[in-house]
């Protein structure tokens, strides 16, 4: 197959890169998601909304490996990424399949310089090829120049807002084909919470596709092609962006109108 | 008599800069207090002691220079394979059912009371001396007298400061090390294995509690209890440098070692290891994040 051949089925068919199927999570005896499913196509931002403790944060921490560290369980279901499963794989396993993750709360490491933190988010390619390394990091510098003036401070002293900047910086520093991220917009000033979702467009521009969760619905809404509205655990609505934030109940529940 | 007393402080300081400085490697990746820090010291004393035995009872009481070092290379290998063992055995079970603080407590107070059981078992509860030849007349330093081994014991723990702290700062386990310290989530989310991590801070604190343990023996008698007191005043300097703080427990170490001989100056020596424990208290009062402390 020529590689325009491929060019062609890969525009015919969305490619999908994330799949979520049927999965049914557990804390102890408490059920969090009831058998969900939900699919991310390559090149999409997909957003995840609804209210709090809907489960988004779970579905996202069932996806990359995390789940154990809270003591939650996928009981039933599967997750697939690029065909091949990837439940239950932990977290630092997962950073080498091309899935990249901005948790809740940032978490960047505090007493860590801010080139610290972002050479850390190349840590499995680190003293591999240092060339490559300075190579991510100026495109990580393009994309968030306050974090080039910044570099020799610690993160910990850094506002909300950069270290925001910091945590998606470090995710994109191993080239993710897949990014995941928690509430960006949780913690920001207003006019950080449209910078934030500025960047993640232009990310996405580049190339890396985006499965973010958010309170922030609008915003969200605004900025995915496509959203899942979550509630109490399973999924209520799937639609596109656009279509959502003109539907009637998603205006009610979420959008405050 | 004060320039004495600043070197003796000094000396001991080193001692407990070392053992502080393993106990806080590994507080950092686990976040508990691994007592059985304190056996680790004791066993490298021990396994060294044992290697250097042979020689020991010699006609001469000299011990070559080969036997010595591959005493230490035994002493300290043997240490950090300890620490492993620990680890594999009682605390990695232990976290893999999330056990709380308090059960890995009384389990590293379990271990070291077995370990120190088992030392007294093998060896025999009464004081071992591993130091050998004649006593040499000390040099006269500034009106204190110092001993080819005190310059090697601060030479040597000296050296072991400053190779972990470039350890820390510098490579790429060090960094690791740090981010799982700052953040466990966070770091497993950058693709760092934090059992591998764990793994090394046991290895290079063992490690150092190990080298601890040989260089006091060269000072003075070795006895299976040995480690408690040690153990003590290494979490004592923990806590006074700013738990969990690298440059801290190195600060910890020095300042408690200085205090506690500049203080019997005035009152007894018998008085050392209370004076220890008021210093505690009084930076728990007053300071409980200690001196190089955050938060
Ligand atoms: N570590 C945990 N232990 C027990 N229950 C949890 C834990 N984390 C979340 N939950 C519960 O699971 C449900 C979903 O939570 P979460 O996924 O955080 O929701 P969201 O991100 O949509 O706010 C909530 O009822 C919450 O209380
Ligand atoms: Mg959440």
């Amino acid at each position: 197959m020529t590689d325009n051949q491929l060019q062609i089925t890969n525009n015919q068919l969305p490619m999908t890169l994330l799949q979520v199927q049927d999965l049914t999570v557990y804390y102890g005896m408490v059920q969090a998601l009831n058998n969900i499913s939900l699919v991310v196509n390559e090149g999409e931002i997909v957003a995840l909304i609804g209210p709090n403790g809907a489960g988004k944060s779970t579905a996202l921490k069932a996806i990359c490996g995390l789940l154990k560290a809270t003591e939650g369980e996928i009981k039933t279901g599967d997750v697939t990424f690029r065909g091949k499963s990837i439940k239950n794989v932990p977290p630092h396993d997962l950073v080498k399949k091309g899935i990249s993750l901005v948790p809740e709360g940032r978490r960047v490491f505090p007493t860590m310089t801010v080139l610290e933190n972002l050479e850390m988010g190349f840590y499995t390619q680190f003293s591999v090829d240092s060339s490559q390394l300075s190579d991510r990091l100026n495109k990580v510098f393009d994309l968030f120049p306050v974090l080039k003036q910044r570099r020799k401070q610690r993160a910990g002293t850094l506002s909300s807002g950069e270290q925001q900047m910091l945590a998606i910086g470090r995710a994109l520093m191993l080239k993710p084909k897949l990014l995941l991220l928690d509430e960006p917009s949780l913690g920001l000033s207003p006019n950080y919470v449209e910078d934030v979702f500025e960047k993640i467009k232009e990310i996405n521009k580049n190339g890396t596709t985006v499965l973010l969760v958010e309170q922030n619905a609008r915003m969200a809404l605004e900025y995915a092609d496509r959203g899942y509205v979550f509630k109490i655990g399973e999924i209520a609505l799937e639609d596109t962006g656009k279509n959502l934030l003109g539907n009637d109940e998603v205006r009610r529940s979420f959008l405050g109108e | 008599m004060i320039p004495q007393l600043i070197v003796n402080g000094i000396i001991a300081g080193s001692i407990y800069a070392l053992v502080a400085l393993g106990f806080t490697v590994i507080y950092r990746t686990v976040k508990f207090f691994h007592f059985a820090h304190g056996v680790v010291y004791t066993a490298g004393a021990y396994l060294a002691y044992t290697v250097a035995r042979e020689q020991l009872s010699d006609v001469s009481g000299q011990v070559s220079i080969f036997v010595w070092i591959f005493a230490v290379f035994v002493g300290v290998v043997g240490a950090g394979a300890l620490g492993v063992v620990i680890n594999k055995l009682v605390y990695y079970p232990l976290r893999q059912r999330k056990a709380s603080n308090l059960i890995f407590l009384l389990a590293s107070f379990g271990v070291f009371i077995f370990i120190q059981n088992l030392i007294a078992l093998i060896y025999g509860n009464q004081i071992l001396t591993l130091r050998t030849g004649p006593i040499k007349e000390g040099h006269h330093f500034l009106g204190a007298v110092i001993t080819d081994i005190q310059i090697l014991i601060l030479v040597v723990s000296g050296l072991l400061l400053v190779i972990l702290w470039l350890f820390i700062q510098r490579t790429k386990l060090g960094k690791a090390m740090r981010a799982v310290s700052d953040d466990p989530i966070a770091a497993s989310v950058v693709g760092i294995n934090p059992e591998k991590t764990i793994l090394a801070s046991f290895v290079i604190g063992s490690v150092l509690a190990g080298a601890a343990g040989i260089l006091i023996s060269l000072e003075t008698n070795i006895e299976p209890t040995m480690g408690f007191s040690v153990l003590l005043k290494g979490i004592i300097a923990s806590i006074i440098g700013g738990i969990g703080s690298i440059p801290g427990a190195m600060f910890g170490g020095f300042f408690l070692g200085l205090a506690e001989n500049l203080g019997i100056w005035k009152i007894s020596a018998g008085w050392k290891d209370s004076i220890a424990f008021a210093i505690l208290i009084i930076f728990l009062l007053v300071r409980p994040r200690g001196i190089l402390g955050t938060k």
